[in-house]
């Protein structure tokens, strides 16, 4: 065998041996991140909390613990919830980073936000 | 409660029926008054949304009334389970007749108009009515309430009321 063919076998081998535990532990970094799902309560005609921090891929449930109905809708209208009324609840998953102002479709004072990292 | 939050209760109370003799204050009425009070304002509202239904074109304006039906018919909803929950029946009062009386005379007043003078109309007055009851409520209703399980709905009403008067003052300004 050529000391040049040698060398690049020797390479291969090293990059095999080093590459593959890093490939495992990034394996295993992604499988810890699990998407989040995130409480969002209607109440007292507001949301609460108002600014929500999350990470894409994450969920926000809106549940609506008030005594009429709400929505939680994008300004943009991109996404919303449809109407919930009292005791009814609504996910909503965020994909894309970013920040996002929302409100109630019913009661436009009612505003929150949603920052997407 | 003093003198100042007193008086401007009663204020209010005149600003609401335009009645100087009253009798009695907001602050005397016992639970089962407060409650049909309560009720009252609820209904007259819901009649003044139906109104806006019948005589408005404007899309903001019917966007309001439809969230000022469903809103009050779900409050009084709660108030009517609440007190037949606790054994107890709403109480006709002064200050109930004296919102009725208001009502029909505000009522008479805006089925005479048409068109954007109906819709100005109807912003101010929502604005104007929700002020004036948000005031009674918080001031003079909530604490004298003696029931906590009443007391707590008329505080979560009284949030959502807030949010009517701040979505009547948007309305104000769309329909100028």
């Amino acid at each position: 065998m050529s000391s040049y063919l040698r060398r690049g076998l020797l390479r291969t081998a090293l990059l095999l041996v080093v590459g593959l535990p890093r490939q495992r532990i990034a394996a295993k970094t992604a499988a810890i991140r699990k998407p989040v799902e995130h409480q969002v309560r209607i109440a007292a005609a507001s949301f609460h909390p108002e600014d929500l921090k999350i990470r894409a891929g994450d969920s926000v449930v809106w549940t609506n613990d008030d005594i009429v109905p709400h929505t939680a809708t994008a300004r943009d209208s991109s996404w919303g919830t449809g109407l919930l009324n009292a005791g009814q609840r609504k996910e909503v998953r965020f994909d894309s980073a970013g920040s996002v102002e929302y409100f109630c479709r019913l009661h436009p004072s009612m505003v929150a936000t949603i920052q997407i990292l | 409660m003093s003198n100042k939050i007193q008086l401007s209760v009663i204020a209010v109370a005149i600003a609401l029926t335009g009645c100087a003799a009253i009798a009695k204050t907001p602050s005397d009425l016992n639970d089962q008054e407060i409650a049909h009070v309560a009720y009252v304002a609820d209904n007259i509202d819901i009649r003044y949304a139906h109104l806006a239904l019948a005589l408005s074109t404007n899309p903001a304006i019917h966007k309001f009334a439809e969230s000022m039906i469903r809103d009050h018919t779900a409050v009084n909803e709660q108030a009517l389970a609440l007190l037949k929950k606790l054994n107890a029946e709403p109480k006709d009062n002064f200050l109930s007749q004296q919102l009725m009386v208001g009502a029909r005379t505000k009522t008479d007043e805006l089925s005479k108009l048409r068109g954007p003078a109906f819709d100005k109309a109807y912003a101010e007055n929502e604005l104007a009515y929700h002020k004036a009851v948000n005031d009674l409520v918080g001031n003079a209703f909530i604490p004298n309430i003696e029931n906590a399980e009443v007391k707590s709905l008329f505080e979560a009403g009284l949030k959502i009321f807030q949010a009517h008067e701040a979505h009547a003052a948007m309305m104000v300004k769309q329909v100028r």
